[in-house]
C-alpha cells in the first residue's frame, strides 16, 4: 500500500510532446468562478494507492495503480513504473472499477433448485461448504476414490495464488482434470520440436526491429501495449507487414497487408523459404553452426515447394511472395510475431514450424529485436506452493485422470470406471467457451453436483447447482507474470472484499476446514493462513534473482513491478536450444516420436464440406477476453450485441442487407445474429467475435466442432482445437 | 496572445479501442450510459484501400460554441485558453445545449439531472497534467495543441461523421491515416 | 416522448397568446363583449398560461431552479422566451384585473403591450429551434408554423367561447381559413425543403411521413378546413357546437404536428 499525499504530480507525463504542446500550468488560466476542481473537491477523505496486476489471459498482463478513497476504488489505471504498461490500460482494463462495483456481481453463495431454472436461493458459506464436502466424501465412499470429481479450471485468473483450486483438488485425492489448453498448443509443440520450447523476445524490442511481420496476430485488439511499440517502430521507419486472412484493426495500420487464404500460412512461409534458398539469401553460417537437418529440409523444399504452388495455395501472387521474402531475408533484424489464431487449424502446428524455419534460415533467432515470437514461459518459475500438499492417505486411486479440455463434454461423458459425477469449475466458462456447447451441457446433466466459482452469472453459472462468489483482483492478494512481456507484477488487496466474496485460495482453505471437520484427514490443504504469507512462499531464490527483488513485500514497497534481468529477454541469445541435439532442429526426432513428419512440411488444410462452404472464424474481440468484460454495462453502452461480418459479395449472393438477421448453420447447430457488411473479411469467410453480451443468447462456439489441431500433446498434454476450421452455411433469417 | 487549445486526434495512430472514452468515464465516475468522449467508426473507404478506421471526439471547445448561446442560465464559459467549461452548479437541466451542439456533446446526467460534458480536464491542465484521455490513450493518438501557436500542416478540420465545422468552428483537428499497400484476394 | 412537456408548452403558450391577442383586438373594436365573458376568457387564458408554465418546468432537471433561466437573456433565445413569456403571463394577469375592474382604457393599453410581448415570446420560442444542429428545425418554416399555431388556435378558442356565450359578432372562420391555407403552404414548403436538405433533414421527412400520426394530423387538418369553409359560406350555421368541434379537431391536429416536430428531429 502506498499512501499518497494529495499534492498531485506536477510534471507533464507521457511522451506526447508536439512542439506546440502547451507549457501546461505555467499560464495562469484561472478556473472559472464557482467551479470546484475535482482534485480539490476530493481531498476530504483518506486517499490511498495500491498496486494491482491484471490477471486475465492476456499478453499484456498489466501492472495497475489503484486509487482508493475512503475504502472505495475511485480510479484504476496503469502503473507508470512498468515500461511496458506505461501508465495506461487497454479499454478492458479501464472498466475495472465497474468490474468491481457492477450491479451484476454474484454477492453470496447460492444454490439453484433445478439446474438452469434460475431458481436460486441464498445460502451461507458454511452451508455451501457442507453440501460440497459431504458430496466429496460420499463420492469417495461410493467409488473408492475421488476420481469421479472433475476440475475444469483455466485462464480466467492467472494469479499464481489461484492455483490453490488445483491444490485443493489434489489435496482431497486423485481427481479427473480438464487437461490441455484451447490457446496455443499446436504452435507451442511446433516451437518445442524446433527449439525445445516456445520462447519469445521481449516485446519492447519491437523498437529494435528493422522489419516486423505480424502473422495472424491482431495486437490492436489483443495487446494494445505491444501495438504502441509497433506503431513507434513504424513511425521510426520499420516496415510493418501484416499477414492475415482478415483485414484486422492491426492490418489496417500496416505498411503492407497481405491477405492469405486461411490455414495456408505454412505454404506462404515455405514459398518464401524456397525463394530465399534459391537466391542464396539465407544465413549459411547461422544454419551450419546452430541447426541440424537443414540439408534434409532444403532438399524437401527444393523437391516439393515452388513459388507457383505457394501462390496458388495461398492466394498471394508470386511477385508479392518474392518481394516479401527478399525484404524479410535482407532486413536485420527482422521480427515475426505469430498469433495464436493462426495455429487454430488442423495444420496449425505444421504451419508454425514452417514460419519458425523461415526465421531460422535467415538467422533471426537469438537476435535482439528479431525472433519468431509466439509465447514464452521463462518468468513463470514460481514455487506453486498451493499445489504441493498431495493426496491424503487412503483416498484411493493412483494418479489423476485427464480429459481433454478441448473436447470436454464428450470426454466427460465417455469417462468410465469410475464415471464423473461432480464438477468443480473455476476461472472458466465452458458452456460458452468450449466447442459443441450442447455436448458440454449433456455432460453437466450427468453430474450429481456442479460447483462454479465466478464473479458473474454467466452461461456456466446458470447451469450449475452451487455458485461461489469470488473476489476481483482488487479484493485479494497475489502475484502475476506474463507469457509475453518480462515483468512481474504485485497484486495488493486494495479494498475489503465486497459482499461475501472470497478468493479461490480462501475457498480452498474453507473447504478443507469443512472436509476435515466432517472427516479428519480427508484433505491435506491448510485450513487457514494469511494470503500474504502464501504469496511470499511463491518466490524462490531463482525468481528473486531473476527479477532483482528481495520479497513480494519488497516489490510492493518499490513500485509494485519489476522486470526480469536482460539475461533472458532475448530469446535463445546463447543459441543453446533445449532440443535433444541442443541445436535448432529442422529435423526433429521428437516430432516423429509424436507421430509427425520430422521436417517443417506443408500439411493440407481442412477442406470445406460441400453443404457448408463458408469458413466461420471467431477471433478475439476488442471489448472482451473470451467471455470476460464485454458484458459490463460500460461496454454494452458502446456495443450491445454481437454481429456477423460478411463481405458485400457474399451478402449480395445471399440477399443479405446490412443489419439483417442471418442464420448460421452447420451439423453442430445454428444461430442467428445481425449482419455487418464489410470488406474487412474475404468473400468465402464470415466472422463473429468472441464474447458474452449480457442478455443475449450467444456464444461464438455454437457451430464449432471439437475438431483437433495437429499438435499439442508434447508441450500441453493434449491437442488443441481448430476453432477457425469451422465451416457453415448462411442464409437470411 | 491568448491560447486556443484544442484536441489533435491522430487517426493514423488510433486503433479504435475506446480506452480514451472508458478511462474518462472511469476517472470522472460517469453514469454507465454517459460518454464524454466517443469513438466513432469511420467509413471503410476513408483512405482508398479498405481499412478499419475510427475517430475519437469529445467536446470540440468551439470558437463559437452553440451550447453557450443556447444555455438560458449562462452555465457555459469560454476560458481565455479556449476551453469551453460547463458549470454544473448553474445548470438547471433544460438540455437545450445538447440540442444546439452540432456534435451532440452535452449529455444529460440522469442522476444529477443536469447536463455534463468534457471540460478538457481543465483542472488537471491548470495543475500541469494532461487530460485523462490524452494521458491514457495506449497509442498516444490524442494531443492538446495550442492552435494559436501551431497549425500542424498534416491536420484537417473535418472527417466523415464530423459535422460541418463552419457552424461553430470547433478547435478539434485530425490527422488522417496514410493508406498502406494491400494484396487482397477479393 | 421525452420532449412531451415542450410539445404541450409550445402549443398551449401559442394558443394562449393567440387567444389573448384576439380578445384584446375584439375588445378594442368595441365589440359587444360583456364584462363577464371578457373576464371569463381572460381568466381562462391566465389559467392556461399558468398551466403551460408549470408543464414547461417538467422538462427541466431542476424545476425549482427555473428562475435562473432568465440570466442569459443577452445571448440565449431560450432565456428570452422564458423572460418574455413570463412577462406576458404577468401582464395577462394585470389585464384580467382590469376586466374585473372594467377599466377599458387601461385594459386596452396593457392588452396592447402584452400582445406585443406575446409576439416577441413566440418569435423567441421559434428562434430557439432554428439551429443548424437540427436541420429539420433550422428554417423560417419553424417561425411560421409557431405563429400559425397561434393564429389557428387563438381566435377559434375565443370564438368558440363567445359562441357558447352567444356573443359572437364577428365571423371567426375567415381568419381561421386564411391561417389554414397559410399553414398548408408552409407545410408543403417545409417538406420540399426537407427533401432537398441535408441527410438528417431527409431522414426527418421520411420518419414524419412514415408515422401514422402524420396521416391523422393531415386528416384532422382537412376535416377542420372543410367544416370551416362550410361555415364561412353558410354564416347562419355558426354555432357553439361547430366552433368547439373545430377547435378540438385543430388542437389535436396541431398537437400531433408539434409532437412529430420534436420526435423526428434528427440531430447532425
Amino acid at each position: 500500500m502506498l499512501k499518497e499525499s494529495i499534492s498531485r504530480r506536477t510534471f507533464i507525463k507521457g511522451s506526447v510532446s508536439l512542439s506546440a504542446l502547451l507549457g501546461l500550468g505555467a499560464a495562469g488560466t484561472k478556473a472559472t468562478k464557482g467551479l470546484i476542481p475535482k482534485a480539490a473537491a476530493k481531498t476530504n477523505g483518506k486517499v490511498e494507492q495500491f498496486y494491482n496486476a491484471c490477471p486475465r489471459n492476456c499478453y499484456d498482463t498489466c501492472s495497475i495503480l489503484t486509487t482508493v478513497e475512503d475504502g472505495r476504488i475511485t480510479f484504476i489505471t496503469g502503473n507508470e513504473k512498468n515500461t511496458y504498461t506505461k501508465g495506461r490500460l487497454c479499454v478492458k482494463g479501464n472498466t475495472y472499477p465497474r468490474v468491481v462495483y457492477s450491479p451484476d456481481r454474484i454477492k453470496y453463495p447460492m444454490r439453484q433448485k433445478g439446474r438452469g431454472s434460475g431458481n436460486w436461493e441464498r445460502i451461507s458459506w458454511d452451508e455451501a461448504y457442507t453440501i460440497i464436502a459431504k458430496k466429496i466424501l460420499e463420492i469417495k465412499k461410493e467409488y473408492g476414490s475421488t476420481l469421479p470429481i472433475c476440475l475444469n479450471k483455466y485462464s480466467g485468473n492467472f494469479n499464481i495464488l489461484n492455483y490453490a483450486t488445483e491444490g485443493m483438488l489434489s489435496s482431497i485425492g486423485y481427481t479427473t482434470r480438464a487437461q490441455g489448453t484451447p490457446c496455443d498448443p499446436a504452435g507451442s509443440d511446433a516451437q518445442g520440436f524446433d527449439m525445445g520450447v516456445a520462447y519469445n523476445n521481449d516485446p519492447e524490442q519491437f523498437l529494435d526491429a528493422d522489419y516486423i511481420i505480424l502473422w495472424g496476430a491482431n495486437p490492436s485488439w489483443t495487446s494494445a501495449h505491444s501495438m504502441y511499440f509497433i506503431e513507434q517502430a513504424k513511425e521510426k521507419g520499420t516496415k510493418l507487414v501484416v499477414i492475415d486472412p482478415l483485414i484486422t484493426q492491426t492490418a489496417s495500420k500496416a505498411d503492407e497487408y497481405i491477405q492469405v487464404k486461411a490455414s495456408t500460412d505454412g505454404a506462404l512461409a515455405l514459398g518464401m523459404i524456397r525463394y530465399i534458398i534459391d537466391n542464396q539469401l539465407y544465413d549459411k553460417v547461422w544454419v551450419s553452426q546452430n541447426s541440424i537437418g537443414f540439408k534434409e529440409f532444403s532438399s524437401y523444399v527444393k523437391k516439393n515447394i515452388t513459388l507457383e504452388w505457394a501462390a496458388e495455395k495461398t492466394g498471394v501472387p508470386k511477385p508479392v511472395i518474392e518481394r516479401i521474402a527478399r525484404e524479410y531475408a535482407t532486413a536485420k533484424p527482422a521480427n515475426i510475431w505469430i498469433g495464436f489464431g493462426m495455429q487454430r487449424h488442423v495444420n496449425g502446428g505444421a504451419m508454425v514450424r514452417a514460419i519458425d524455419a523461415l526465421a531460422a534460415i535467415t538467422g533471426n533467432i537469438g537476435k535482439k529485436g528479431g525472433g519468431v515470437n509466439y509465447i514464452g514461459g521463462e518468468t513463470w518459475g514460481f514455487n506453486y506452493h498451493t499445489m504441493s500438499f498431495g493426496a491424503p492417505e487412503g483416498s484411493g486411486g493412483e494418479k489423476d485422470r485427464f480429459v481433454n479440455m478441448n473436447n470436454f463434454g464428450a470426454q466427460v461423458l465417455a469417462a468410465n470406471e469410475p464415471p464423473i459425477k461432480m464438477m468443480w469449475i473455476a476461472c472458466r466458462n465452458p458452456l460458452a467457451q468450449d466447442p459443441e456447447p450442447a455436448v458440454v451441457k449433456k455432460a453437466f446433466d450427468q453430474m450429481d453436483l456442479v460447483v462454479t466459482a465466478d464473479l458473474y452469472m454467466n452461461q456456466t453459472v446458470e447451469y450449475s447447482d452451487i455458485v461461489l462468489p469470488v473476489t476481483t483482483p482488487f479484493e485479494s492478494a497475489g502475484i502475476n507474470v506474463s507469457y509475453w512481456h518480462y515483468w512481474m507484477n504485485v497484486n495488493e488487496q486494495a479494498i475489503k472484499p465486497l459482499y461475501e466474496t472470497k478468493s479461490d485460495l480462501e475457498i480452498a482453505m474453507g473447504l478443507s476446514k469443512k472436509l476435515n471437520q466432517l472427516e479428519l484427514g480427508s484433505c491435506t490443504f491448510p485450513v487457514s493462513g494469511d494470503p500474504l504469507e502464501w504469496v511470499e512462499k511463491e518466490l524462490n531464490d531463482d525468481i528473486k534473482e531473476l527479477f532483482g527483488v528481495k520479497s513480494w513485500d519488497d516489490l510492493r514497497k518499490n513500485g509494485g513491478t519489476a522486470k526480469a534481468n536482460e539475461s533472458i529477454t532475448v530469446a535463445w541469445q546463447d543459441l543453446k536450444f533445449r532440443t535433444p541435439s541442443g541445436k535448432y532442429e529442422f529435423y526433429s526426432k521428437k516430432a516423429v516420436e509424436y507421430g509427425h513428419h520430422p521436417l517443417p512440411v506443408f500439411t493440407e488444410e481442412y477442406k470445406a464440406p460441400k453443404e457448408y462452404p463458408i469458413r466461420c472464424m471467431s477471433p478475439h474481440w476488442k471489448f472482451g477476453i473470451h467471455s470476460q468484460f464485454q458484458h459490463q454495462d460500460w461496454l454494452m453502452a458502446i456495443q450491445d450485441h454481437p454481429f456477423l461480418e460478411i463481405h458485400p459479395d457474399l451478402a449480395k449472393k445471399k440477399s443479405i442487407k446490412d443489419g439483417n438477421m442471418v442464420k448460421i448453420i452447420n451439423e453442430t447447430g445454428y444461430m442467428t445474429l445481425p449482419a455487418k457488411i464489410t470488406k474487412m473479411v474475404p468473400a468465402d469467410t464470415v466472422v463473429m467475435y468472441e464474447g458474452w453480451w449480457k442478455g443475449v443468447n450467444y456464444t461464438e462456439n455454437f457451430t464449432v466442432k471439437a475438431l483437433q489441431e495437429d499438435m499439442g500433446e508434447y508441450q500441453k498434454g493434449q491437442r488443441g482445437i481448430a476453432f477457425h476450421d469451422n465451416f457453415v452455411n448462411i442464409e437470411k433469417a | 496572445m491568448a491560447k486556443k487549445l484544442g484536441f489533435l486526434v491522430n487517426i493514423e495512430r488510433c486503433i479504435g479501442c475506446h480506452a480514451c472514452e472508458i478511462s474518462c468515464k472511469s476517472f470522472y465516475q460517469l453514469e454507465p450510459n454517459m460518454r464524454r468522449r466517443r469513438v466513432t467508426e469511420l467509413p471503410e473507404n476513408l483512405v482508398g484501400t479498405p481499412v478499419r478506421a475510427f475517430v475519437s471526439t469529445a467536446c470540440n471547445h468551439c470558437d463559437e460554441p452553440a451550447c453557450k448561446k443556447a444555455c438560458p442560465v449562462g452555465a457555459y464559459t469560454k476560458r481565455e485558453d479556449g476551453i469551453v467549461v460547463h458549470d454544473q452548479n448553474m445548470c438547471i437541466g433544460c438540455q437545450m445545449c445538447g440540442k444546439a451542439c452540432p456534435y451532440g456533446v452535452p449529455q444529460y446526467n440522469p442522476v444529477k439531472k443536469k447536463m455534463d460534458k468534457c471540460s478538457m480536464c481543465y483542472d488537471r491542465l491548470d495543475e500541469g497534467q494532461l487530460p485523462i484521455c490524452v494521458e491514457k490513450c495506449p497509442l498516444e493518438a490524442i494531443q492538446i495543441v495550442d492552435y494559436n501557436e501551431v497549425q500542424p500542416s498534416n491536420a484537417v478540420s473535418v472527417v466523415p461523421t464530423f459535422a460541418d465545422p463552419s457552424i461553430t468552428h470547433p478547435t478539434t483537428h485530425f490527422i488522417l491515416p496514410k493508406p498502406g499497400k494491400q494484396t487482397r484476394r477479393f | 416522448m421525452h420532449d412531451l412537456p415542450l410539445v404541450i408548452f409550445t402549443i398551449l403558450s401559442q394558443l394562449v397568446i393567440g387567444g389573448f391577442v384576439t380578445l384584446w383586438w375584439l375588445d378594442r373594436k368595441k365589440s359587444p363583449i360583456s364584462r363577464q365573458s371578457g373576464l371569463m376568457i381572460s381568466i381562462s387564458l391566465v389559467v392556461l398560461g399558468a398551466i403551460s408554465v408549470i408543464i414547461s418546468l417538467l422538462h427541466l432537471g431542476h424545476p425549482f431552479e427555473a428562475y435562473r433561466a432568465i440570466l442569459n437573456i443577452g445571448v440565449s433565445w431560450l432565456s428570452r422566451e422564458v423572460t418574455f413569456y413570463g412577462i406576458f403571463v404577468g401582464l395577462s394577469v394585470l389585464y384580467t384585473w382590469f376586466w374585473l375592474k372594467d377599466e377599458a382604457g387601461k385594459r386596452g393599453l396593457i392588452g396592447g403591450i402584452a400582445s406585443a410581448i406575446g409576439v416577441i415570446a413566440i418569435f423567441s420560442s421559434a428562434k430557439i429551434y432554428m439551429i443548424p444542429a437540427i436541420p429539420a428545425w433550422n428554417s423560417v418554416t419553424t417561425l411560421f408554423s409557431f405563429f400559425l399555431t397561434s393564429l389557428i388556435l387563438g381566435p377559434l378558442f375565443v370564438g368558440a367561447f363567445l359562441a357558447i356565450r352567444s356573443e359572437l359578432s364577428v365571423n371567426i372562420s375567415g381568419i381561421s381559413i386564411t391561417a389554414l391555407i397559410f399553414a398548408a403552404i408552409v407545410m408543403i414548403v417545409y417538406f420540399s425543403s426537407l427533401q432537398g436538405g441535408l441527410p438528417q433533414a431527409v431522414e426527418a421527412a421520411r420518419l414524419t411521413t412514415h408515422q401514422l400520426l402524420f396521416w391523422i394530423r393531415l386528416f384532422t387538418f382537412v376535416i377542420a378546413f372543410a367544416i370551416l369553409t362550410f361555415c364561412f359560406k353558410n354564416q347562419h350555421i355558426q354555432n357553439k357546437k361547430i366552433y368547439s368541434l373545430v377547435f378540438v379537431i385543430l388542437f389535436v391536429s396541431e398537437f400531433l404536428a408539434r409532437f412529430q416536430f420534436y420526435e423526428t428531429a434528427i440531430h447532425l
